[in-house]
């Protein structure tokens, strides 16, 4: 294999065979161009047998890449969370087998809140990955991913009505994302004041 | 309107019959003394050589190869011929 023109027209045809290459006959005029294909291949091969590991990895998306991103030693504290942690994680592994089996097995840790949370984990599951993800999130990045928890629970509780808190994969803090959300909010109702001010005017006058 | 030459309509309109590889698409004056040279003196020739390799784009690969063209003639070329087997093969 190592010396394709020692090689005869039969042997080269058949290696064309093995490689599943489309050719012609192998005579005069086509060998060198066969053969030029077949190392072409060949290193392709090798090349791509290297590289398989990290490039399988790399199709884990975002919460991988965003895990590995956000180890924020800030909110690491907070011994207040400590339940959530093991939520987090409990939550994660489950999340390996099954992505609806979640709850049952959400029994001892937390009351209340827990379960909230957990549905917008489903579905942020859901939405993001395959089982493959869950798993190497669980396994590799255990810190980082209970931290991002531990600012996740913070940001519920604190904004208790808000309904959007998928788990915190987020290069943006949650609190500061709905801060946002309401000094938008604010503008436009200011907006929306500014414009009924004219007929109030026209109100007084005719008064 | 495709994007074909006046030759390569000119050539694909009939059979090639004894015509000289310099009637190919893509094929000038310069290519075509090469061709010759190797052997190739006839369209017929180089349709032979591109029947053998199965009318795959390989045939491009070859003729760079023999004669030194580049992508933009190959390619005519082998458009070319693949349409005249379309219609006469």
């Amino acid at each position: 294999m190592s010396n394709l023109s020692s090689m005869s027209d039969q042997e080269l045809t058949s290696l064309l065979d093995q490689y599943e290459i489309k050719h012609g006959p192998v005579v005069g005029s086509t060998r060198k161009l066969y053969e030029k294909k077949l190392l072409d291949i060949m290193s392709k091969e090798e090349k791509r047998g290297n590289v398989k590991k990290p490039s399988s990895d790399k199709t884990y998306y975002r919460e991988e890449e965003t895990e590995t991103f956000f180890p924020h030693p800030a909110h690491h504290t907070a011994p207040i969370h400590y339940e959530d942690f093991s939520d987090g994680d409990n939550r994660y592994s489950n999340a390996q087998t099954k992505y609806s089996s979640v709850t049952s097995t959400k029994t001892s840790p937390l009351s209340g809140s827990p379960w909230k949370r957990e549905e917008f984990g489903d579905s942020s599951r859901q939405l993001y990955s395959t089982e493959a993800t869950c798993r190497n999130v669980s396994q590799s990045n255990p810190s980082p991913l209970t931290s991002s928890t531990a600012s996740a629970s913070r940001a519920a509780p604190a904004r208790s009505g808000q309904e959007k808190a998928p788990q915190g994969t987020r290069y943006i803090p949650l609190w500061f994302q709905f801060l946002v959300f309401l000094m938008f909010a604010g503008f436009l109702y200011y907006i929306f004041t500014s414009m009924e001010t004219p007929p109030k005017k026209h109100f007084e006058i005719k008064n | 309107m495709s994007t074909t030459s006046q030759k390569h309509r000119n050539f694909v309109a009939e059979p090639m019959g004894d015509k000289h590889v310099t009637a190919l698409s893509g094929i000038g004056e310069v290519l075509g003394k090469k061709l010759e040279e190797q052997g190739f003196d006839k369209a017929y020739v180089v349709l032979g050589q591109f029947l053998v390799l199965r009318k795959d784009e390989l045939f491009i690969e070859w003729l760079k190869d023999i004669c030194g063209a580049n992508s933009k003639q190959a390619s005519s070329c082998y458009m070319c011929l693949r349409e005249w087997c379309d219609s006469f093969l």
